[in-house]
Parts: structure tokens; C-alpha cells; sequence
């Protein structure tokens, strides 16, 4: 009898304490800032997130996983510390421009160590050659549509890229990686990071496209 | 608790103690949990016949965020990006809890601390109302009774607590029959389910009753715009270029950008506005929306620009708007010649800062109610706001205007200055390609690539495109409609086979021509030529 009193009691109190809180949320509307036309509005939190590193991405440095839900893919890129090699290329091949106006779309955005098992010399000199370069970022770029985590599938979905080339995402169990046409496996290390144009999914390895890049 | 143990009953068993600090406990922080909510139940029930502004939460919030320093506003918006409010409403009422829960557990000890308790947080919700900038003396009802609400509730809950330990404490020595203490178990959860359901009444009341009674949608719906008595020019034809994929010349209000920090869009029924003209001037004056309306009408174009707009981006945007002039306003009630900032103020308590030499200087600065031929919709500032041709809205846009203050620059920052944004910020010189869009996959041949350009007060001269850096190419410019607005700009492009990177350049009116040099929008707005890649096949 008394551990009933106590546990109704404590319910009806929950209750009411969080009716107010239901009614602020629902009176809110449309007061978030920069609203646009095409904006489907992300139900932003770490919730969204999967991919086994990013709590500890979180713990070193939240700007790695939030704050760029306001943000263009370019810029939203330019604010994250993991994706500075990446925003390098980016500006090399004169894109910024370009893929911030990817709008809906999702990113695979290499991380700085994925560029480092790239040999120097190499990323160097494809940092040099525009034509290149592009057909390899542009590999990383899905127009139109928001893949979150459903999109990968045990059995591997198939998605285009902006290149051409077809990416396959893939679940095993806690793992979720996408494979380029040449077959190489790109681990998906924190995927879902909000942006403003779409959801970012930050991977360790850079995706190649195939050897016959002419599409 | 029981003064006398007889003589013959057992001495307390060891876990007795325990169980009796843990009911204690439970019963406390469970009273204060239950009149915290009891208060702000009956607050927001009372809210509803004063006005929203009145609510302590929301006041508490808006209170808060005015007083946020920049380095904690910033940490929040990199950690929660666009859910800063909500993790604020959130944090509000947890804090609340902890303070109730604290309460309760002191009134359990000694009753009269805890009810003071709930009289000052009470207390503290009002100081919040009065400092809202449209704060009249009945903005603190609210929060004043629901504090008496909740320190009733509070005693109630704590003697039913009381005489629930009495009651056990006598039936364990033998005292009194069990009876008598499921009575006292029963009493007290009665009384924590009547406070529980009184809460939830009173405070779903209190909303829905707000949401109608303060409705500013049916006042917009009832507003009849006045004709103007100097109405815009037409639009010359060729204005509008209607190229596939550009923008219309106008933006229509439904997809026109927003950019605000309000916690819930404000609702002003407009007989309810009034607009406060103070500080360095020769007289104050405090307008009606009837005396707005009584006021020469003005008709004019002009596009709006957010100083956060990147290159390329979407945070511009233009109108009709209707409305009054505000320099034939400010010279009526007369301006101190030092007086070189007009302070416009919204009704959540956000501020910003217009030079007075600019809005005096000839252009049509407006105080502006309506917008593409409607009243400015609710969340575009209902029922007046200001708009300045050739400034950033941030420093010249101020939506549900309630307060202009003539004062200086030097006396007052206003809301984004004081984060760091720059005081003075006249709309650099933009242009955008609309179309073809990114990584559009083309056909050989001619493509018209069409976009906007703007130099607000300046006008623009020209156009030009650029291909794969090549030679600058001049682009076919619409018709002008006024310096105000953008204008629409189309280049017929040959397009042949392979990747190509297009680029765009404009020349303002003076002869200035954009730079390439890229900055980012903090603190004055970005500079930079934007460009789109595209695939011809």
C-alpha cells in the first residue's frame, strides 16, 4: 500500500510537471532561425548519430558532430577539425561554391587520416589536378537524396553518386561501410552529422572511382 | 513522531531508520515537485487573461537570453546547433525541479523556510516579466500568485506528509489501529493527485486559453490594408525574366527567409500595438495602429538581405511593402542632432542599431505593415516592423517593433553588436547564380544560366559571367525595377561538351566591381564571386 502511494503519487507528479513543458514545445512552431523553402527540418540530436566513434568524437570535440545544423555542405565541412584535408580539396578543385549548393543530398566525408594513407606524394600531386581531383570528391557527393542509417542495408544498398559511380552501403550488425566501384571498403566512423543541406557521414578511408572515369 | 515508547513494544529494528529518512525523503522532494508544478500551472492559467509575456518561464527565458554573454551563447549554438532554445526550456525547467525538490525537503523540516522559498522563486518570475520591454505592473500577477498557489499547495502536502509519519510512527508503538495509518497514506495521496490534476487543468486551460485570447492570426485576418496614397511604380516589363529555375522577381511570403531569436513567434494583435518614439527627441510620442494606419501611406520595393548570407545563399530575398515613412516621423517629433542611433526595439526584447543619418538621408525607410499585398505575416513581424533599404536586417529590420529610442552609438550596443557583429553594415554587392544548379548534368548546346544580383542603393550596372576563367562575358540585365531591389541577369551560354566551372561578377551603380576575395559573413557580411560547376554532355 504505501509503495503504491509513493509510485502513483511520484507518476502524477512526472505528469504534471511535464505538461507545461509539452505545451511550451508545441506552441514553438516555426520560431527556428534560417528557415528556407526546400528545408526539411532534421530532427537534430545525437540520437540521429550511428557509427562507432562518435562519442568519442564527442567527448574530444563537439564541433566535430554538432553546430553545423545551420550550414551548407562546404561550410558545415570548414567548421569541423576532422574534415580540414577534406575542405583543403575542396577549395583546390574550386568547388565550395558548388557542392554548398547541393541541396538536399548527402556527403561521405573522408576524415584527415583517411587522406594520410593516401602516400604524400601522391595526394599531392592529385591536389594539383583539378580534373582528377574533382571526379574523386564529386565520388563522395549524393544529390537529392538524405541517406541516414536505414539506407544501409545488410544486403548493400545501391546508391548514384554525383561522379557516377555507384556507391554500395552497407550493415553488418554495429558496422556500416560504403564501397567505392573499385571495390575498396570505406568504414563509416560517425554517420548522420546534421547539416543544413543534408546529412554528413564521416569515413576513414577516400573513395577512388573506377579507372575508366569517363561517364 | 511518537514522544512516548512503551514499555513493552520491541526496540526498533536496524532497517527501520533507513526507511524512515528515504520516506522522509520521498515525501519531501514529491511536495515540492507537486506545488512547483501546482505554481506554474496556476501561473500559466492566470498568463492567459495578461498576456503571454507574462508567463514566468517564458519570461525567465527571454530574460535569460538577453542576458546570455556572447562566449556561452556561442558554446551553445556550436553544442545544440538549431535546438539552443529547446535545451534552454529544458534547462529552465530542470533547474525548477531541482529548486522544487530543495524546497520540498526544507519544508519538511521546517515548513515556514520552504514556503518562502516558493514565494521568492515566485518572486524572481516577476522581476523577469518586468524586465520584458512591453512589461506593464500586471506582467508580474502571474507569477506573484501562482507562488501563493504553490506555497499553499506546499503546506497542504507537507502536514499530510507529516501526519502520514505520525500515523506509522504511532501504529508501529501500538498506539492506533492500521486503520488510521492507511487513512493518513490515503489523505496524502489524494491530496497529490488533486495537486497533480489541478496542475494539469490549470495549466492546459492557461495555454489553449492563451492560444485564443491571444491569437494575433485572427487580428491579422481582421486588418483591411489601406490603399496607399503614394503607391510603387509598376514593375517595368522585363523585369521578371522567367527563366526556368530562376527566382520570381518577388518572393513569395510563404517561402521568404527568416532569421530570428524569438523563443515562440509573437503574437501582437494589432489593437493592442502601440509603438513608443522616445530618447533624443524634441517630444515623445506613442503611436496606435490606428494612428499608423491614419499616417501617409507608402508603397515601395525593396529587397532584404541577412548579413549570414553566404556566397551563393538563399537569406535574401524581396517584397511590396507597404507602410509609413519613418523619416517624416522621426523629423515630426523632432531629433536631437547627436542622437546618430535609433535604437528600434522588438517586443521579446531584441534590439537593433540604424544609423539616423541613413534613415534620414532620402530612401525610403519604412515602418512597414504590409508585405506582397497582405499584413505582414505573423512570423514576418505582425503587425509593424522597419525596413531600410541598403542595410543588413540586423541592423535595420527589427520585426514586431514596439520601441524606437533616439540615442548614440556610443551609449548602446545593440543585440548582435554586442556578439561582436559590426555597428555600421550597408548590403555588399552580391550576385548569385540560380541556374543551371550544382553538378547540373547538361545537354551540348545553348543553356541560359541566370541568377540575381543586388547592390541595395546603388543600383547595378552590370553583369558578367565567366567560363572555365576565361574572358569576363556580359550578361543580358531585366529591367530595372529600383535601386532598391535586386535585379535578374541571363547569359545564353553555348555550352559544349565536358566539366565546366561558371563564375559571376557584378559592378554596382558607382562603378565598383566585385572582388574575388572571399570573407565570411561575420562580422560585416561575405564577399566573393560565386560559381557553380556543371557537366556537359
Amino acid at each position: 500500500m504505501k509503495i503504491k502511494t509513493r509510485r502513483v503519487a511520484m507518476a502524477s507528479a512526472a505528469v504534471a510537471l511535464v505538461l507545461p513543458l509539452a505545451a511550451c514545445g508545441n506552441s514553438n512552431g516555426d520560431e527556428s532561425t534560417t528557415t528556407t523553402a526546400d528545408q526539411a527540418s532534421p530532427a537534430t540530436e545525437a540520437a540521429g548519430n550511428f557509427g562507432p566513434d562518435c562519442a568519442t568524437f564527442q567527448q574530444n570535440n563537439p564541433s566535430i558532430t554538432t553546430g553545423m545544423e545551420d550550414d551548407p555542405f562546404a561550410t558545415a565541412a570548414g567548421k569541423n577539425p576532422e574534415l580540414a584535408t577534406l575542405t583543403n580539396a575542396v577549395g583546390k578543385a574550386e568547388l565550395i561554391d558548388t557542392v554548398n549548393g547541393v541541396k538536399p543530398g548527402t556527403v561521405f566525408a573522408p576524415v584527415n587520416r583517411a587522406f594520410a594513407k593516401i602516400p604524400a606524394e601522391t595526394l599531392n600531386s592529385v591536389l594539383e589536378d583539378k580534373p582528377t581531383l574533382m571526379n574523386i570528391l564529386t565520388l563522395h557527393v549524393v544529390k537529392t537524396q538524405k541517406l541516414t542509417e536505414s539506407s544501409f542495408t545488410e544486403s548493400g544498398a545501391k546508391v548514384a553518386s554525383v561522379q557516377g559511380g555507384e556507391l554500395t552501403l552497407k550493415r553488418e550488425g554495429e558496422d556500416f561501410t560504403v564501397t567505392d566501384p573499385q571495390g575498396n571498403k570505406a568504414r563509416v566512423l560517425c554517420g548522420g552529422v546534421q547539416t543544413d543541406s543534408g546529412p554528413v557521414h564521416l569515413i576513414d578511408t577516400v573513395l577512388m572511382p573506377a579507372a575508366e572515369a569517363k561517364q | 513522531m511518537s514522544a512516548n515508547t512503551p514499555a513493552n513494544s520491541e526496540p526498533p529494528a536496524q532497517p527501520r531508520p533507513r526507511r524512515h529518512r528515504l520516506r522522509r525523503f520521498v515525501t519531501g522532494a514529491l511536495s515540492g515537485l507537486l506545488a512547483a508544478a501546482a505554481a506554474l500551472g496556476v501561473a500559466e492559467f492566470i498568463a492567459a487573461f495578461i498576456g503571454p509575456q507574462s508567463s514566468p518561464v517564458i519570461a525567465i527565458g527571454a530574460a535569460f537570453i538577453e542576458a546570455t554573454p556572447t562566449s556561452l551563447e556561442q558554446f551553445a549554438i556550436r553544442t545544440f546547433g538549431s535546438n539552443d532554445k529547446l535545451v534552454l526550456l529544458i534547462g529552465i525547467f530542470t533547474v525548477l525541479g531541482l529548486l522544487a525538490v530543495a524546497m520540498g525537503l526544507l519544508a519538511r523540516r521546517v515548513l515556514a523556510l520552504g514556503m518562502a522559498g516558493v514565494i521568492l522563486l515566485g518572486v524572481v518570475g516577476a522581476a523577469a516579466a518586468m524586465t520584458r520591454p512591453t512589461a506593464s505592473p500586471l506582467d508580474a500577477v502571474p507569477s506573484l500568485v501562482g507562488a501563493l498557489a504553490g506555497s499553499i499547495t506546499l503546506m497542504l502536502l507537507i502536514r499530510a506528509a507529516r501526519s502520514v509519519e505520525a500515523s506509522i510512527d504511532a501504529e508501529l508503538s501500538g498506539d492506533v489501529s492500521f486503520s488510521r495509518a492507511i487513512l493518513a497514506h490515503r489523505r496524502f495521496l489524494l491530496l497529490s493527485l488533486g495537486s497533480a490534476a489541478l496542475t494539469a487543468v490549470a495549466g492546459t486551460a492557461g495555454r489553449v486559453l492563451l492560444g485564443s485570447r491571444f491569437n494575433a492570426e485572427d487580428s491579422r485576418q481582421g486588418v483591411r490594408l489601406p490603399k496607399p496614397d503614394s503607391p510603387a511604380p509598376s514593375v517595368p516589363a522585363g523585369a521578371d525574366l522567367e527563366v526556368p529555375g530562376l527566382v520570381p522577381f518577388f518572393t513569395p511570403n510563404p517561402v521568404f527567409y527568416k532569421v530570428d531569436t524569438t523563443l515562440v513567434t509573437p503574437q501582437l494583435p494589432a489593437a493592442e500595438w502601440s509603438l513608443r518614439v522616445h530618447g533624443m527627441v524634441g517630444r515623445e510620442l506613442r503611436l496606435s495602429y490606428e494612428d499608423l494606419l491614419a499616417r501617409p501611406i507608402l508603397e515601395r520595393d525593396i529587397t532584404l538581405a541577412c548579413v549570414s548570407n553566404e556566397v551563393g545563399g538563399n537569406l535574401v530575398g524581396n517584397a511590396r511593402w507597404l507602410g509609413i515613412s519613418l523619416a517624416d516621423l522621426l523629423r515630426e517629433v523632432g531629433v536631437d542632432p547627436k542622437a546618430d542611433q535609433i535604437v528600434s526595439r522588438s517586443t521579446d526584447g531584441w534590439t537593433c542599431g540604424t544609423p539616423t543619418q541613413v534613415v534620414m538621408d532620402g530612401r525610403d525607410a519604412l515602418l512597414a505593415i504590409g508585405m506582397n499585398g497582405e499584413p505582414l505575416p505573423l512570423d514576418h513581424g505582425f503587425p509593424v516592423r522597419m525596413v531600410v533599404p541598403g542595410l543588413y536586417g540586423y541592423v535595420s529590420a527589427c520585426k514586431w517593433l514596439v520601441d524606437l529610442r533616439l540615442t548614440r552609438f556610443a551609449d548602446f550596443d545593440s543585440y548582435w553588436v554586442e556578439r561582436g557583429w559590426a555597428e555600421q553594415a550597408p548590403i555588399k554587392t552580391a550576385s548569385r547564380i540560380d541556374t543551371p544548379r550544382s553538378f547540373a548534368k547538361l545537354s551540348s548546346g545553348t543553356v541560359p544560366i541566370a541568377g540575381v544580383a543586388y547592390a541595395q542603393h546603388r543600383g547595378i550596372d552590370r553583369v558578367e559571367v565567366s567560363i572555365d576563367d576565361g574572358e569576363w562575358q556580359q550578361a543580358r540585365l531585366a529591367a530595372e525595377d529600383s535601386i532598391e531591389t535586386w535585379r535578374q541577369w541571363v547569359y545564353p551560354w553555348d555550352a559544349t561538351p565536358g566539366d565546366h566551372r561558371i563564375e559571376v561578377r557584378a559592378t554596382d551603380g558607382t562603378g565598383d566591381t566585385q572582388s574575388q576575395e572571399r570573407v565570411t559573413p561575420f562580422p560585416s557580411g561575405a564577399t566573393g564571386q560565386h560559381s557553380v560547376a556543371v557537366t556537359v554532355t
